[in-house]
């Protein structure tokens, strides 16, 4: 059924065409649901996206002509797929530590048949999510690893969330990485199958409700 | 460090459709019955990239370098980390040219730039705005093209400079700054439905002034 125009979408379309929601609000979905029905949106959205690409055009500005050389003469002979470039330096290692990872795995769940475990991944859209981790439940204990935590200004930490299916986001322990972008928490909580645990980045101490966007995601089917 | 910021904003792009309709009702497009040569000529050039071209590499760079290296450096105001995200945009399309899924090349990279530069100006590991348009909302814009075949920079900074101080200011924050609607609001100390307008009112003038100019 098509959604009738609405006026007072324009106004969010356009910010949504310049980048001007906050992404963490849900009014991003809400105008693309719009979007996708309303003729009359559409045209304002492609005429503020096409303004909005204008003020990326106003601030042109030639570089130095020192760094056209230095990209050219960096670039290497043929276009090497970067995942092949990053697995030359670590693949090795990372299959290496994913066939012990995989080994104790198994021994593990040979002695602790209670054990059992989720991988934790970037959220779609985290862009600049570099970190992985991995969820275990044991003993009562809900616990996610995880590495490769970017360092956090002073004043903010990482915090879990606990999402039950259809429920909201019940807060969890906030903790802090550590030098090498290791960090772990313990979750307190017997989950339930398909919630899901969140890590988002929060006021120090932690927050009752998220303030920002998950960038790391488990879900515990 | 920007280059990894770069790769992965560049691959969670929604790759979208590309269809190359174009729009009627629009001053520029009513002129523009088939893709200008620019863009067609860059639709070549990513072509070549793909079997690592060189010289279509350097035709790239001399098009856009100034388009990425001037967002970057408008947003980061600091040149060094401007000239890190521009080899890192182009190093980025060197090396996965296949991650431009279509649209108009100029507003795609601009959008790369932009959003490499705040990655860097904000928390690495907290991102309030999304990446890119997804999927969903079509990437394919005709006026996008008509910007930049037929839209000089010192033409847009004086349409700018003809827009209300508040409206200009609104939609500068949020294009330069990253800032969310409601963070002009807190910013400037105004309504959430007065910032929302004036960016909305804003965006429509500055088109309006660059119809007439191209007209013109």
């Amino acid at each position: 059924m098509m959604t009738p125009h609405d006026d007072a979408m324009l106004d969010l379309v356009a910010a949504y065409a310049v980048g001007a929601i906050d992404a963490t609000t849900g009014e991003c979905a809400q105008v693309r649901a719009h979007l996708a029905q309303c003729a009359i949106c559409r045209e304002e959205f492609k005429i503020a996206r096409a303004a909005s690409a204008a003020i990326g055009l106003s601030a042109a500005q030639s570089p130095p002509a020192a760094l056209r050389d230095r990209i050219l003469a960096s670039l290497p002979a043929k276009p090497v797929p970067i995942e092949r470039a990053r697995r030359s330096s670590w693949f090795v290692p990372a299959v290496a530590a994913a066939a012990v990872l995989i080994a104790v795995g198994l021994w593990w769940n040979t002695h602790h048949a209670a054990q059992q475990s989720w991988a934790a991944t970037c959220a779609p859209g985290a862009i600049a999510c570099h970190a992985s981790g991995t969820v275990t439940l044991a003993g009562g204990v809900l616990r996610m690893q995880i590495t490769g935590l970017a360092p956090l200004p002073a004043g903010k930490q990482y915090q879990a969330w606990l999402i039950a299916p259809g429920g909201a986001p019940k807060p969890e322990p906030a903790f802090s990485g550590d030098a090498s972008g290791a960090g772990s928490v313990d979750i307190p909580e017997t989950p339930v199958k398909g919630a899901i645990v969140a890590i988002t980045v929060e006021k120090a101490g932690g927050s009752q409700t998220p303030t920002t966007k998950p960038f790391l995601v488990a879900k515990l089917d | 460090m920007p280059w990894r910021f770069v790769y992965l904003v560049v691959t969670t792009l929604a790759l979208a459709r590309h269809s190359w309709h174009f729009h009627s009702m629009q001053g520029f497009a009513v002129r523009a019955q088939e893709a200008s040569p620019a863009v067609s000529d860059e639709r070549s050039l990513m072509s070549r990239m793909q079997v690592s071209d060189r010289a279509a590499f350097t035709a790239l760079y001399d098009r856009h370098a100034a388009l990425v290296y001037g967002i970057a450096r408008r947003i980061l105001n600091d040149p060094a980390q401007a000239e890190d995200v521009t080899q890192s945009v182009f190093t980025m399309l060197w090396a996965k040219p296949e991650a431009f899924g279509g649209g108009n090349f100029a507003a795609w990279i601009s959008r790369v730039a932009r959003n490499a530069a705040l990655d860097i100006v904000r928390s690495a590991a907290v991102r309030t705005r999304e990446p890119e348009m997804p999927g969903d909302v079509a990437s394919d814009n005709d006026l996008e093209d008509e910007v930049f075949s037929r839209l000089q920079s010192s033409a847009v900074v004086e349409a700018l400079r003809t827009l209300p101080d508040d409206q200009r200011d609104a939609i500068e924050k949020a294009y330069f700054q990253g800032l969310s609607y409601s963070e002009v609001a807190t910013r400037v100390g105004a309504p959430l439905g007065t910032v929302k307008s004036r960016i909305r009112t804003g965006l429509r003038r500055l088109w309006e002034t660059l119809q007439r100019q191209a007209m013109a």
